[in-house]
């Protein structure tokens, strides 16, 4: 009979061979058709019948799908290819608490098999029961005593106490601990304990105990020295800072210091523990020894005197001190020395060093301001560039650079009047320009240009100058010249992101768009770059155009979504406990990323927006957006800011930039717009389904109202709250702060007020109430309003585009895309409503003798009613005919200024400069074309909608 | 200033002023993450004295064999792969590069890996020179081996393999490679001659 078997389930893999290969190369219907051949002749092959679900699952057919699985896990495979398919489907539909139950099932068939239940366990942690799986864990030790297994089940006990249920409860996670500590106590005693990874989670679990000499004594031990010979030093510092052993941290830093003597981390290190032996030092104490502070000083000096070949690190650590000392007031200056003569002195040796101004910009928020300006001069004379020189040689041009910005960090460029920051852009561009031709060739088209960094400066300059003037031909020509040097140096990202960013301020979307192309951000940089365009599309003029851009950010969050679940079995598989933590948080915060939630709304209302179908399609799109009106999916509190705000680089004055308050402030008005949008999207939808879903749903009557009734409520709430919060606009001092976020946008926009009637006129028309006529009057004044809205906006562009045509272009051209917006969705609901009015009213006519017999005030007939909604489209109809017209008007940017005194500039070659102009123009040219082109064909499609 | 310190994941959050560079590559996250997690030791990053981030390197291993002996003892034959190397552009030029490529070799060698490979364009003639100057051999050339790019091998013995095995075989692999530039040549030869007649013939 076992040799039957044998036989038999060799057979039955060949047979199932073609199924598999169908499914793997996608070809689900081929798949499913040999799967129920096989089916014919082997009615009970419960591996088939699994894949013939898997084989539904993909060609969509879900209902038919679920109840060929439901069959085949009612009957409790224990077979491991039925298992693993069964597996895979529910991982595919989400359902991960089946598979629990079905591995539950298999062990409870087969007790003491190692492969199902570490199948078992794995499905534990996939559900996040940290307590099952623990009593998974122990039962796989019994049947296979490996140290996996055994520290599988310590791991389980030390996340029950730091992330299970009871986490929060101090004397729970206490316990938990302990029991771990314990478990893993006993194992040690035992010699038992083998890996790096092991050795590393006993000090985790010592560590979250707070019990440092414990875990001193293991790291310092033989058994560690022995396992974990990779462990980082920096454990032992963070371990003696915690046990206050502040002499020993000293010493030891000393030590590795002597080895490798360019460790910034050791350095920063040596200094703090320097700091608070002084403090352990009672005055007087050490008459004539010298203090910590002292001897750190001469041992930095040492390391300075005795090095053959110059590192960074002394130098800085040496500059560190001082600073540190100068903060606590103590005698800096006369134990080390003159700070300025120091920086000038690190200046001389690494300025050539593209990292210099980093370096050296560290140390600036501890001098004055006058102090600041003083060093930034004595930087530029260093630097031996003056105004009437150029730079002989590739590091002297660096050291230039570097003392330039250094000066615009010091502010020198502040007070500066408007003919000597002209003067100065044109002489960055000549620095440019000789840079580029005199060191700039044979560079593979990878590098970027050694002198890029003098256009970059120069685009900031321009952006001051622009700003102070509120006119926009300065920032104009910096973006040519960005053109130019991206010509130059096609890889130079710095380049590409500062020319996003002024598109953007200008409203030129087609631009930007091309900028973000070029940039080829992907992958993870979607969540954390992404912000520097799919932000600022929104609203900006195009709608179907966006639509791309919000599918390839949100494809890679639904990828990632769906796939994260496998890495975390991987951690427990490698036994890698020391990432398991690491990579849930880095989960949790990829999942709430704003990003990832901001595009979804947006996507989902550019969808409703640019809707084009009958109202059959229009309401089929509707429903598989899956919109659910009475839910918040959003985890508001647990959003996560992923954006990158350090990759645009920046010299911009240190005091006057404060980079964690202008993250936290841009975040919490995204945060709010996206309250708002999301909030417009599901009170929106809460329209339609009041309408729409009333017949399909089983719910109560009363709920849709009454879901409909709290969102308006929250709606109005939320305004009223903004209102109070009175937030301020974004900082737009420099030119790489962050563009303004929607948020006043939307305030100063009659959104509330728009759709705050529209939620009554749906309640009105539903129930017939008297003061429908009023509030059809109302919605149509709102109406009104908001084209006009749109159409002053355009008139007002059109007036000032002789003036300036760029600088407020891009408010302008959100104002009429906001217009626009709600127009279009007004249109959908009135379609809607308008299609089912009909359908009501030609169903009731049979009925309308049995009700005139009602008594009492009577609701307004169905066919008053669509009369009324019939004279809202028809208004729509002419307000969307007269927006049209007046999108048919808008001019196109016009120059900042003509082509001539363009060139009077000329610094560079008047050809090059001539197309330069002509491209950037075009690119203006040709977004403002597109944009009114679709704006044109969303008027079409809304006007064809309600022209019914 | 190199400060070497393990990768942690969050700093794929903030690594985009090193991966703009268009020779780094940007991987997916399911390249990424089986080789984080498997050999996080293997993963590096280092922080500027600003706290950005410098450069990163991403190691992990690669078993060549396994065989049981009669023992039930199992050995196993591994090397070790780079499968990136980047540094920022403000931070180059400062033994970054080498300090990474150092750390993650002794590593690997302590744990008794035999030999190091890597793969780089062939046009990337900077880092070709680095790793040639920490003793990588280019080991065979490798047609198409990026989107837009040949590729290279380089590899580099490590203590464990005394008798440099890991090197066997490359005068043979030169041969063929010289024999693919070679190919190569001959063709765009061609379709030179073939883009030269067909124009005439238009043009006619």
């Amino acid at each position: 009979m076992a040799q039957q078997q044998g036989m038999d389930s060799a057979l039955f893999e060949r047979r199932l061979r073609p199924v598999y290969d169908n499914l793997e190369v996608g070809n689900n219907r081929k798949a499913l058709q040999e799967s129920e051949k096989l089916l014919r002749k082997h009615p009970n092959l419960l591996c088939a019948r699994a894949l013939k679900g898997l084989s539904l699952l993909r060609l969509g057919r879900y209902d038919e799908s679920h109840g060929c699985l439901q069959t085949v896990a009612e009957e409790k495979p224990t077979d491991d290819s039925t298992l693993q398919v069964l597996s895979f489907c529910y991982r595919e539909m989400e359902q991960l608490d089946k598979i629990v139950e079905l591995y539950q099932h298999a062990v409870k068939q087969n007790p003491g098999n190692e492969e199902l239940l570490a199948h078992l366990f794995i499905s534990h942690v996939r559900v996040e029961d940290y307590k099952a799986q623990q009593a998974v864990a122990l039962q796989l030790y019994k049947a296979q005593p490996k140290n996996a297994y055994y520290f599988w089940s310590v791991i389980s006990v030390v996340f029950q106490g730091i992330r299970g249920p009871e986490s929060a409860l101090p004397e729970k996670r206490k316990i938990y601990l302990g029991l771990a500590q314990r478990m893993v106590d006993k194992h040690i005693k035992e010699g038992k304990m083998e890996t790096e990874q092991e050795a590393f989670l006993y000090l985790h679990i010592l560590k979250l105990q707070n019990k440092y000499q414990e875990a001193w004594e293991f790291l310092t031990g033989e058994l560690c020295a022995k396992l974990y010979p990779g462990a980082p030093v920096s454990m032992k510092f963070e371990l003696l800072k915690e046990l206050g052993n502040w002499r020993e941290l000293n010493e030891l830093l000393q030590q590795l210091l002597d080895a490798d003597r360019d460790r910034w981390d050791f350095y920063k290190e040596y200094i703090q523990s320097s700091f608070e032996l002084l403090k352990l030092t009672p005055q007087g104490v050490e008459n004539g020894d010298k203090d910590s502070l002292a001897r750190c000083q001469e041992f930095l000096q040492r390391i300075i005197d005795s090095s053959e070949r110059k590192k960074r690190g002394p130098y800085l650590a040496r500059l560190e001190l001082h600073q540190r000392m100068r903060a606590e007031q103590l005698p800096a200056e006369k134990l080390i020395g003159d700070f300025d003569e120091m920086v000038i002195e690190y200046f001389r040796l690494f300025g050539d060093k593209s990292c210099c101004t980093h370096d050296i910009a560290l140390f600036l928020p501890s001098i004055s301001m006058n102090q600041r300006q003083a060093l930034a001069s004595k930087l530029l004379l260093e630097s031996g560039v003056t105004s009437t020189s150029l730079p002989k040689n590739k590091e002297q041009l660096q050291k230039h650079l570097c003392a330039l910005q250094i000066s615009r960090m010091c502010g020198s460029h502040m007070d500066l009047p408007a003919d000597h920051l002209l003067a100065f852009y044109t002489a960055l561009k000549l620095h440019y320009e000789h840079g580029r031709t005199t060191f700039g060739k044979k560079l593979l088209a990878t590098e970027m240009g050694p002198s890029d960094a003098y256009a970059l400066l120069a685009a900031n300059v321009m952006y001051d100058l622009s700003r102070r003037e509120n006119k926009s031909d300065h920032l104009f020509e910096a973006l040519c010249l960005l053109q130019y040097v991206l010509r130059n140096s096609t890889s130079n990202f710095h380049v590409k992101l500062l020319s996003l960013k002024i598109y953007h301020l200008f409203g030129c979307q087609v631009g930007a768009q091309e900028m973000y192309e070029y940039l080829d951000i992907k992958q993870i940089q979607l969540d954390s770059m992404g912000y520097v365009h799919c932000q600022l599309l929104a609203l900006g003029g195009r709608f179907s155009g966006n639509r791309n851009v919000y599918d390839a950010t949100l494809k890679f969050f639904t990828n990632s979504y769906k796939e994260r679940l496998e890495y975390i079995a991987l951690t427990y598989r490698f036994c890698t406990f020391s990432k398991m933590e690491e990579f849930m948080n880095f989960k949790e915060r990829l999942t709430n990323s704003l990003q990832y939630v901001a595009c979804s709304v947006e996507a989902q209302i550019c969808d409703l927006v640019s809707c084009y179908g009958n109202i059959t399609q229009n309401l089929s799109a509707y429903v598989a957006m899956s919109i659910e009106p009475a839910e918040d999916r959003i985890a508001w509190h647990e959003l996560s800011d992923n954006r990158d705000l350090g990759a645009i680089i920046r010299w911009d004055p240190l005091h006057e930039v404060d980079a964690a308050e202008e993250r936290r402030e841009s975040f919490d008005q995204e945060v709010e717009v996206l309250q708002v949008r999301s909030l417009m999207l599901r009170l929106f939808a809460s329209f339609i389904d009041l309408y729409h879903g009333a017949g399909l749903k089983d719910s109560p009557a009363g709920a849709e109202t009454a879901t409909l009734e709290l969102l308006r409520e929250s709606w109005t709430g939320l305004f009223q709250r903004l209102r109070v919060m009175n937030y301020k606009p974004l900082a737009q001092k420099f030119l790489v702060n962050l563009l303004p976020t929607r948020l006043h946008l939307l305030l100063d926009m009659p959104y509330e007020r728009f759709f705050d009637d529209l939620a009554q006129l749906v309640l009105d028309l539903q129930s017939g109430s008297a003061k429908l006529a009023e509030q059809c009057k109302r919605v149509g004044d709102n109406v009104i309003a908001t084209m006009e809205l749109c159409v002053q906006t355009i008139n007002e562009s059109n007036e000032s585009n002789g003036i300036d045509g760029l600088w407020k272009r891009r408010g302008q051209q959100q104002k009429v895309a906001a217009s626009l917006e709600m127009l279009s969705l007004y249109a959908f609901l009135l379609s809607v409503l308008n299609d089912k009015l009909q359908v009501s009213s030609k169903t009731k006519t049979k009925k309308k003798p049995v009700e005139n017999k009602v008594d009492g005030p009577q609701p307004i007939s169905e066919k008053e009613r669509s009369q009324m909604l019939q004279e809202l489209m028809r208004q729509l109809k002419h307000k969307f005919e007269a927006c049209d017209t007046a999108i048919r008007s808008w001019k196109a940017p016009v120059l900042p200024r003509d082509l001539s005194s363009f060139m009077s500039d000329m610094s560079l070659k008047p050809e090059v400069e001539a197309t330069l102009i002509g491209d950037v123009s075009a690119t203006f040219k040709d977004s403002h074309e597109l944009m009114v082109t679709e704006l044109r064909n969303l008027l079409k499609d809304k006007i064809r909608m309600v022209a019914k | 200033m190199t400060s070497p310190r393990l990768f942690v994941l969050e700093d794929l959050f903030k690594f985009n002023n090193i991966v703009m560079d268009p020779l780094a590559e940007v991987y997916s996250l399911p390249f990424l993450l089986p080789k984080i997690l498997e050999h996080p030791e293997l993963v590096l990053a280092a922080d500027a004295p600003d706290n950005s981030l410098m450069g990163f390197i991403l190691g992990t291993r690669v078993e060549d064999a396994t065989e049981s002996f009669g023992d039930a003892k199992t050995m196993t034959w591994n090397h070790g792969h780079i499968s990136a190397l980047a540094v920022a552009q403000d931070y180059r030029k400062l033994g970054l590069g080498t300090r990474l490529l150092t750390t993650v070799r002794d590593m690997m060698d302590r744990q008794k890996d035999f030999y190091i490979d890597l793969f780089v364009r062939e046009k990337n003639t900077i880092a070709i020179g680095l790793y040639e100057s920490l003793g990588y051999v280019k080991y065979r050339w490798i047609p198409k081996f990026y989107a837009d790019d040949h590729g290279y091998e380089m590899r580099l013995p490590l203590s464990s393999d005394v008798d440099r095995k890991s090197l066997e075989g490359i005068i043979i692999k030169k041969i063929y490679s010289f024999g693919n530039k070679l190919y190569y040549l001959l063709m765009f030869y061609i379709f030179g001659i073939i883009a030269i007649v067909i124009g005439g013939i238009l043009v006619e």
